[in-house]
């Protein structure tokens, strides 16, 4: 982790992993009926363990950021860092919206084929 | 040194010292080109060819279109077609055309003097050519592909398509491949450690950023296909059933795999044509680009948002919608970067004073084309309106207007900004005008009407349609727009050779343009520059009619030519500050050697002499093993003098040699390989049916476990053998011994061990992945067999230093490899034993 | 939709052509503006509403106008080259129809599409959506004439040298004549 455009990145790698977790769980979770059982107030566990994939997705862009402002440190040039610190930033900030706006449909669409 | 002293300063005398290392040998010598310049043009001719024929094909398909129930192709001809139109413009005109521009340009926008692997350019195209010959030879043939150019599955597995069309595609496609891989990899470590000194990252130019990120992009969206295609080809040949529902498989899984490598494509082709844009568009407005970093993070993000949304090829396979939510969403936001760079563009055009020139001319065609692509595909991406859109003729204009929009503009506009570059002439312009207007109005009366055919209930790849369905106009008024079209594409080639042929010369940077790649004489000499610059603000706000000059007459760094070795500079990849002294490989015939060795695998399983494949590895085995021995041999100093008092060492011993981070990006494009594996396998687990499989018989786990640990003594080795040139022998003789046994013992688990693969796709998957294994079993005992010998033959440590540490990757790597192969086998049998979760 | 991205693209070139025509065209906007307003500010609600409409009407669309299931009709659509059969698993009697698909009017039907060979789509352009049959899978989708009377389907997947001819045809049929139809009974014309 030490290259900074591997920190640059960062962010979106967070994106990627928690789209492929939450994308292989839906299907795993179809695959074997965790849809159809339902338990206390949610109507199928599958949705329950989805959304709870998001969130903690969405934590850990957003602290990956958090992390990121904090480790601002001067690995070159003072512009080469501002310039690495401002294009990670903006990266890291596309990445939380998009988590938010990718995944927003496991609130209420339909979970399985009919 | 007294020779030295004459050249110092004389730019005369230095360019000829230059140009007789760097230069390509006439005759044969052509064969054993590597100069980034050859390359880089021979890409380019070979695309353009490719994408004449491309074109023709087109026509072709235009003429049948034109009315209905015509009779000028059958059924067959007519798939062969369209299936080679779409196959020749992606995989053999649009990316090789990029990947030329790139090799040729990227060096000069830089500041050096050539790729970090000239071989390994060479190599590529050579590969690129044979394959793409491959192709075209079977449509000669008339047994070209005819599944479409996405190859959907079962229509062209064995049972629906038994002749050799298939293979064609999947082994041709595979070879070209090869090419852009390696293409990709060159560009990253070119752009990571071959720039000119002062080149901090904020520096760099931006179409650098652009292709660090298509050639990342290409480094981890080719594997897919790659596998995809090693498997479809496999169950062909091997009847190993992927793809096959009835014993396991599922045609599904051809569909993630192409498309998860599709999708990505798509902007794979867009972004260098961006970069070009970004590139062209400043020096036409004259004011820097506008948003330089918010430009780069858009195109970051970009690459990952386009690897989220393959499934929206495929929302009507029965995929759940919130799992279409997901894709949709992200389809929806890809437009957003794509956005910052339009209004990025527009904000430097605003604050600049705009020429109206002809790249500009094309800058305009690029708008109005790619913004109306832009739009259908966000409305594509929705997913109610794709479940009446999908496979229909608005597909096919909207996927024209985003590819000719977003790459074929853009490259005709840098056509006519760069060819000046390479042959030192200046256009005419009598035909240019009139070329653009001809394929601007004949693209959109072809492409704009087949919106409305596909809205009318047309679905591509028919060959006729009855007149009562009332396509039949709309139709003829495309047709009739292509032929402008084509007839548009022949101006612009007659515009180029009167250029060629009667172009008028000029002195230094016609454009005004602020980047190093006009700091030198045009066409450019092979070396690119006399001598390396320094640069010292953003690589596009310099002058080079001052920095030109300066450069010629040798005061840069490496400005003496010295042993006539080939020499670059190796810096920093964050600060650009140098670091190394890069000795390049000098022109040789081992790339073409290697590539035919290649050809001849790839040809003798097109044409199922499976038994002489073995000889051909061996050959290409062989190749690589020689293109080891030629590198530089003799190395007294630590320090070398570079210029301005200046001294690095040379790259053997530097800390991070180009080679260094090469293995590192091979490793990662065979790591997605290999994960897309193990996800296609579980994913039959999910989605095949006939799971689980009946009386499935395990391989015996210790023995596996005995496999894998065998294997990781590479690794344990490769550490002992750095110790000291003693260890070197026993650490390497251990790594050799552990491969021996464990690839005996992986390739007898997986013939002797397992139920036959052809029985169930679980086997076939096994089967698959103690291959792999093996595979890399023999690559590292190759490794470890070479390493011995150098610690026999050459007594000095720091030699070998690098060797090791290269063959060290490979060593770990093919550890994880093995001990990941016994947990997927172990979670495979789980899943299929345990019934599930 | 048409009419939102005719606006959007007479905007950005209209843009273009300003720019680079009209001297000092933007110039009081500085560049970062420029960027935040047409990169993010115009498009970020646009592509929010798009999609999330399409998301409720998706949902609207897969469960075919209707909230219970016990109100479809399931039709079994098997695809091969080249020519799609039609069975009626809930209609007693009923015989294997081929490139002809009886459907009520007025009630949601839902298409079970499988195929034997390769893949094929079901496609009825005027009665909406589009669904593939891929071999060892059956997939659902929902359909819903509202009068009475003929539509053209066809086959929208390429499926091999046959796939232009591989056309259907649906009738729709008052509920009351459905049946006797579909077993046979009943000479439409």
């Amino acid at each position: 982790m030490r290259h900074p455009l591997l920190l640059v990145i960062l962010a979106f790698v967070v994106w990627s992993g928690t789209f492929l977790l939450v994308y292989a769980t839906q299907a795993t979770g179809c695959s074997v009926g965790w849809h159809n059982d339902e338990i206390a107030f949610w109507r199928s566990p599958l949705r329950f363990i989805l959304i709870v994939l998001v969130i903690i997705g969405l934590v850990a862009i957003v602290g990956t950021l958090a992390w990121l402002r904090r480790r601002n440190t001067l690995t070159a040039a003072l512009e080469t860092s501002t310039f690495l610190d401002d294009v990670k930033t903006y990266v890291a900030i596309g990445a939380i919206f998009s988590s938010a706006f990718c995944f927003a449909g496991v609130f209420w669409l339909t979970l399985c084929p009919l | 040194m007294t020779e030295n002293q004459s050249i110092h300063h004389n730019p005369i005398a230095l360019h000829k010292a230059l140009d007789r290392i760097w230069g390509t040998k006439p005759g044969w010598g052509r064969l054993a080109a590597v100069n980034h310049n050859v390359i880089g043009v021979r890409f380019m001719l070979t695309a353009l060819v490719f994408f004449a024929i491309g074109g023709v094909l087109a026509m072709l398909i235009r003429t049948q279109l034109a009315s209905s129930q015509s009779v000028f192709m059958d059924a067959e001809t007519y798939g062969q077609v369209f299936t080679m139109h779409g196959t020749i413009m992606m995989f053999l005109f649009a990316i090789p055309f990029f990947e030329g521009m790139a090799i040729y340009l990227l060096p000069k926008l830089l500041g050096t003097r050539d790729l970090a692997f000239p071989r390994l350019g060479a190599y590529g195209y050579w590969c690129y050519l044979f394959g793409g010959m491959i192709l075209i030879g079977a449509l000669l043939a008339g047994v070209a592909p005819n599944s479409g150019w996405f190859m959907y599955t079962p229509l062209s597995s064995s049972v629906y398509a038994p002749g050799i069309n298939s293979d064609v595609w999947l082994l041709g496609i595979t070879f070209v491949e090869i090419s852009a891989l390696s293409a990709a990899v060159e560009i990253i470590v070119t752009i990571m450690k071959i720039r000119a000194p002062g080149m901090s990252l904020d520096r760099m130019p931006i179409f650098a950023w652009y292709m660090l990120v298509v050639a990342t992009m290409m480094l981890i969206g080719f594997p897919p296909l790659i596998l995809g295609s090693i498997l479809l080809e496999v169950e062909r040949a091997f009847d190993l059933p992927f793809f096959d529902p009835t014993r396991g498989g599922d045609p599904l899984l051809w569909q993630h795999l192409f498309w998860l490598f599709g999708h990505p494509e798509v902007y794979i082709i867009f972004l260098p044509a961006a970069g070009a844009i970004s590139t062209i568009l400043p020096v036409l407005a004259g004011t820097p680009l506008a948003g330089y970093r918010m430009i780069v993070a858009a195109i970051v993000s970009m690459a990952f948002l386009s690897f989220g949304l393959w499934v929206h090829h495929m929302y009507t396979v029965g995929i759940p919608h919130v799992a279409l939510s997901f894709f949709s969403a992200a389809s929806a936001l890809v437009a957003i970067p794509t956005a910052i760079q339009i209004f990025a563009w527009l904000a430097t055009l605003a604050h600049g004073r705009p020429r109206f020139s002809i790249p500009m001319l094309h800058i305009f065609g690029f708008f109005f084309v790619f913004v109306i692509g832009g739009l259908t595909g966000v409305m594509l991406a929705m997913v109610p309106f794709d479940w009446q859109a999908h496979d229909t003729h608005f597909v096919v204009a909207h996927l024209h207007y985003v590819l000719v929009g977003g790459f074929i503009f853009p490259m005709l506009a840098m056509a006519y900004y760069w060819v000046p570059h390479l042959t030192g002439k200046q256009p005419v312009q009598h035909l240019s005008h009139a070329a653009f207007w001809m394929i601007f109005i004949g693209f959109n009366v072809t492409f704009f009407f087949m919106h409305l055919t596909g809205l009318r209930g047309m679905p591509r790849r028919i060959f006729e349609y009855p007149p009562e369905f009332g396509w039949e106009v709309l139709n003829f008024v495309s047709s009739m727009g292509s032929f402008v079209m084509a007839m548009g594409f022949a101006l612009v080639a007659l515009d180029f050779i009167l250029l060629f042929k009667f172009g008028r010369a000029f002195r230094r940077n016609p454009w005004k343009a602020g980047t190093l790649e006009w700091a030198m004489p045009t066409p450019p000499p092979p070396y690119n520059f006399a001598s390396i610059p320094r640069i010292d603000n953003r690589a596009d706000l310099l002058d080079p009619d001052v920095i030109g000059p300066h450069l010629a007459a040798g005061r840069g760094y490496l400005g003496i030519p010295r042993d006539d070795r080939m020499e670059v500079l190796g810096v920093n990849s964050v600060t650009g500050e140098p670091e190394q002294l890069v000795l390049l490989p000098r022109q040789t015939f081992l790339p073409f050697w290697t590539a035919v060795a290649t050809g001849s695998f790839f040809l003798l399983m097109l044409f199922k002499f499976y038994w002489a494949t073995p000889v051909a590895l061996s050959a290409v085995i062989l190749c690589f093993c020689l293109w080891s021995r030629s590198g530089p041999s003799s190395f007294d100093d630590d320090a070398v003098p570079i210029g301005h008092g200046e001294t690095v060492p040379v790259h053997i011993r530097a800390e991070s040699p180009p080679s260094y981070l090469a293995m590192v990006l091979t490793l990662v494009a065979d790591a997605t390989l290999y994960i897309s594996l193990l996800f296609g396998c579980l994913f039959l687990w999910i989605s095949a049916p006939n799971w689980p499989p009946e009386n499935v018989q395990n391989p015996n786990l210790w023995l596996l476990i005995l496999a894998a640990t065998t294997m990781s003594l590479g690794s344990l080795g490769s550490r002992i053998s750095k110790k000291s040139a003693h260890m070197s022998l026993v650490g390497n003789g251990l790594a050799f011994a552990g491969y021996l046994i464990s690839t005996g013992l992986f390739i007898s688990i997986a013939f002797y061990s397992l139920a036959p693969a052809s029985v169930h796709a679980a086997t076939a998957s096994l089967f698959v992945v103690f291959c792999y294994v093996t595979l890399h079993g023999v690559v590292g005992s190759i490794f470890a067999a070479h390493a011995l010998w150098r610690a026999l033959r050459d007594h000095d440590m720091s030699v070998r230093a690098l060797d090791l540490k290269i063959g060290g990757l490979w060593h770990d790597y093919s550890a994880a490899s093995g001990f990941g192969a016994v947990g997927f086998c172990l979670l495979l049998d789980s899943l299929v034993h345990g019934g599930g979760l | 939709m048409l009419w939102g991205s005719f606006a959007l693209f007479t905007l950005v070139l209209g843009l273009f052509l300003a720019a680079v025509l009209v001297p000092r065209f933007g110039r009081g906007v500085s560049q970062t503006r420029w960027i935040i307003l047409g990169g993010l500010v115009l498009p970020l609600p646009v592509l929010t509403g798009l999609t999330f409409y399409a998301f409720a009407e998706g949902e609207f669309l897969l469960k075919g106008a209707v909230s219970e299931a016990d109100e479809v009709l399931e039709i079994r659509a098997t695809g091969r080259m080249w020519q799609w059969q039609f069975s009626y698993p809930s209609v007693s009697g009923s015989p294997v129809h081929t490139d002809l698909l009886h459907i009520p009017a007025g009630r949601t039907v839902e298409i079970i599409a499988e195929s034997e060979d390769v893949i094929h789509s079901f496609w009825v352009p005027r009665l909406g959506g589009k669904i593939d049959a891929v071999p060892g899978h059956s997939n659902r989708l929902r359909i819903r004439a509202d009068q009475p009377g003929r539509y053209g389907g066809i086959c929208s997947e390429y499926c091999g040298t046959g796939h232009a001819g591989m056309q259907f045809e649906v009738q729709a049929h008052r509920q009351e004549d459905f049946r006797e139809v579909v077993t046979g009974g009943f000479r439409h014309d």
